[in-house]
């Protein structure tokens, strides 16, 4: 365990001296997932995720807030769409839209927990509440429900894909009203908006608490509550969510969490400084980096009388 | 000779006014009443545009069960669903919004008086010094010249 704290604040401290060239590398590659995750859920110009592209748009994103690169993935799914219905590139902007005035205007710097639950719910969606509950607390739980819906439209737009290729006049089927109705009637995505907000609120609760190793009985109760939510949800629904997936993906999703836990401390540190200011003397270029003690094993026990064995 | 003191103050405020002297600086220029009233008004007018988008999308979702019900002159009870939705709307964020901006003028109070608090002591090493206090000083509007910071 000491070893294991030995490497966490190396890690810690490598972090916040490297940060200012990390931060962007980060921020690069998380662009790139973005762009390849959205050819999947989407996927309908290929144009878009030509390597140049998605190359240059990464760079670009690497030195901006992370607001912008929301505003980019917007941008994208609906110039996406576009090349698949008008109508429904037009309710996608139409619904970024509402996610803004509604929610983004009031709380900002929080649409990365949007993607990134969009992102999740495809390979691992037990991540998501454990993680937010975590790292942001109750106020996560409205981005994390948005990144449901987002998901859960773009999957209804794949259902759309063959019943507008089938009928030749495409005047017979409206796209939005099919989203609106599919959307509306999808228990599924209800399941997961009501689990994972429990979870998000169970999980913060227990791990805010004053009590021993309270993270690690937050995670384990998390993770709990999540697979008996889900079981539960999916009796109720008559819909088969698979108890292999729920419970493999719940104890992955727990193991992950721990690891985030322990090395939190590169998500939460204090930033080495670098500021230019002049007074009528100098000019000063200074670097400010915070102090970090690292426990080092020093620790050197000598036995004395020590006890012969018998 | 370079005053280490002055140094770490001087750093502590640029730090500050780097991160969030674009964002925080503007809002202690408000009363608090006033800045908490402003917001509120802008939250309610984007709310007011998101119920627009929705109502537009639903209208054009459901536009023949929409004509067929105005057809029979539902117009009361449409009028009354809509603005029902809309006031409910607006009153759950006006409380959300009165919330949150209270509590970030007071978040942002703290850290302005922090930085006032540099700054004086920063003027003081210039007094000291009997230099004439640099421009930065009434630049940044805290009120350098007679002593006269905005300390809260």
């Amino acid at each position: 365990m000491m070893n294991l704290l030995i490497i966490r604040d190396r890690i810690c401290a490598f972090f916040q001296k490297w940060d200012f060239v990390l931060i962007p590398i980060i921020k690069f590659f998380y662009t790139m997932i973005v762009f390849y995750s959205f050819r999947q859920l989407f996927g309908y110009n290929e144009n878009l995720y030509r390597f140049p592209l998605v190359l240059g748009v990464s760079a670009v994103c690497a030195f901006v807030p992370s607001g912008v690169i929301f505003l980019v993935a917007a941008v994208l799914a609906c110039v996406d769409l576009v090349s698949f219905s008008l109508e429904v590139a037009g309710l996608m902007a139409a619904v970024f839209l509402v996610i803004y005035f509604l929610y983004l205007r009031l709380v900002p710097g929080k649409s990365w927990i949007i993607l990134i639950s969009m992102l999740l719910l495809m390979k691992l969606p037990g991540c998501i509440p454990l993680l937010v509950a975590m790292l942001v607390g109750p106020v996560g739980i409205v981005p994390v429900i948005c990144g449901i819906l987002l998901y859960y439209f773009s999957l209804h737009i794949h259902g759309l894909q063959p019943l507008l290729t089938a009928s030749a006049d495409t005047s017979q089927v409206n796209p939005v009203t099919y989203l609106l109705d599919n959307m509306g009637q999808d228990r599924e995505m209800l399941l997961f908006m009501v689990v994972f907000s429990v979870v998000i609120m169970v999980t913060y609760l227990i791990y805010r608490s004053s009590m021993k190793q309270a993270w690690g009985i937050a995670i384990a109760i998390g993770m709990t509550t999540m697979i008996l939510g889900l079981l539960a949800g999916s009796i109720l629904l008559e819909r088969e969510l698979g108890i292999n997936v729920i419970l493999f993906g719940s104890v992955i999703s727990g193991l992950i969490a721990a690891v985030v836990q322990v090395f939190k401390c590169v998500v939460d540190y204090s930033r080495t400084e670098i500021v230019q200011f002049e007074d009528d003397d100098y000019y000063y270029y200074v670097k400010a980096v915070p102090k970090l003690v690292i426990a080092q094993k020093d620790v050197n026990v000598k036995k004395i009388n020590a006890r012969h064995k018998k | 000779m370079i005053n280490e003191e002055k140094v770490r103050i001087m750093t502590r405020c640029a730090t500050y006014e780097k991160h969030h002297g674009r964002t925080d600086l503007p809002i202690a220029g408000f009363f608090k009443s006033d800045y908490v009233k402003f917001n509120i008004w802008k939250t309610l007018l984007a709310v007011l545009m998101a119920f627009l988008i929705l109502t537009g999308i639903f209208v054009v979702g459901y536009y023949e069960e929409i004509f067929e019900e105005l057809n029979q002159l539902h117009f009361k009870k449409m009028a009354i669903l809509l603005v029902a939705v809309l006031l409910l709307l607006l009153v759950v964020y006006y409380f959300i919004a009165r919330i949150l901006y209270i509590r970030r003028f007071e978040r942002v109070r703290k850290g302005v008086a922090a930085y006032y608090r540099d700054l004086k002591r920063l003027k003081e090493f210039y007094d000291k010094d009997g230099d004439d206090s640099p421009k930065m000083f009434e630049e940044r509007g805290a009120g350098a010249q007679n002593d006269e910071f905005i300390d809260y």
